[in-house]
């Protein structure tokens, strides 16, 4: 596959497509710079992966947070029902941003809790 | 605990697939990180650390998608389109920096072997066409991809490519036209 494959190219082209791509290419890369690419590599999956596992407890604490400003002092009465329902959109976001970066189709179990306190969902158990 | 035992052996397989999906990664990493590094190098215009960054991200992107793609040509041909994407997005940001780079700040020089003025000057070129034209000509001519690979990497019809093609080499030519006559540039 490295050499131009457009025959329709006339010959004047096609040896200037070829001066190009002779002039115009990277060095090639050593065995050094082939392992640390593939380390590099490595360094970011793993990033990439710390984050992912962050996101369920970053999501947990602010559902926590809101629960603590939307609730109120134990003992005390819940906060009328149009307040709480201004905290719903945010809290929704947060649970929708952890399940499409999960790529899950089933909440873990502390969402599920989480959307049937906030949200007023029925508990539904975990489908198979 | 029961809850705990109960959850033990799909732990176990969660981790054989995740070690699994490693290998088969480590695999692909190896099999494309040359061609990989080298059409990224052409699509950012030759700046060794933009291609090492916009192909060490594709490869990232790609890992995600391992499950979803069994035949190793569809998934090649999605790591491409991630790769193109990405070096896109470069050249998107390099268009903003542009904007607030002083007019005496040059950019770095494209590293390689050859003439360092020529390389700078057919990066130049190509930094001119639209960034499609600039990637239907980089996979097709300089990395020799078919119009129809380069179609499907680009999602756009093959007549659409073909048309980029055309336009590409058209301006390449006018631009670069020391380079167009026989002796490609060289005093006889």
């Amino acid at each position: 596959m490295n050499a131009p494959q457009d025959d329709r190219l006339q010959p004047a082209e096609q040896a200037f497509v070829g001066r190009l791509a002779r002039h115009f290419a990277p060095p090639p890369l050593s065995a050094a710079r082939r392992a640390a690419f593939d380390a590099a590599v490595w360094a970011r999956l793993q990033r990439r992966r710390r984050r992912r596992r962050l996101l369920p407890a970053g999501a947990a604490a602010a559902a926590a947070l809101l629960w603590l400003l939307f609730s109120g002092h134990p003992g005390e009465r819940l906060p009328p029902a149009e307040t709480r329902s201004d905290a719903m959109p945010l809290l929704q976001a947060v649970l929708e941003d952890a399940l499409a970066e999960e790529e899950s189709a089933v909440l873990p179990a502390e969402y599920r809790v989480l959307a049937q306190v906030f949200l007023d969902r029925p508990w539904t158990e975990a489908q198979p | 605990m029961a809850g705990r035992v109960a959850h033990a052996p799909a732990a176990r397989v969660g981790t054989v697939r995740e070690a699994e999906r490693d290998a088969r990664f480590r695999a692909f990493v190896v099999a494309y990180r040359e061609r990989a590094w080298r059409l990224a190098w052409r699509l950012v215009g030759g700046d060794a650390a933009a291609a090492e960054d916009v192909a060490q991200e594709a490869f990232v992107k790609a890992y995600r998608a391992l499950d979803r793609f069994r035949e190793e040509a569809s998934l090649a041909t999605w790591f491409y389109r991630i790769l193109v994407r990405q070096a896109q997005s470069y050249w998107r940001w390099q268009a903003v920096r542009a904007a607030w780079r002083r007019q005496d700040q040059q950019p770095a020089a494209p590293q390689g072997p050859g003439d360092p003025l020529l390389r700078r000057r057919i990066a130049t070129a190509l930094g001119r066409l639209s960034p499609s034209q600039r990637t239907a000509f980089v996979l097709v001519h300089l990395e020799g991809f078919s119009v129809r690979e380069a179609a499907q990497v680009m999602a756009k019809p093959e007549g659409t490519v073909k048309s980029h093609l055309h336009r590409a080499l058209r301006l390449l030519r006018q631009e670069l036209a020391d380079l167009a006559d026989d002796t490609g540039g060289q005093a006889p």
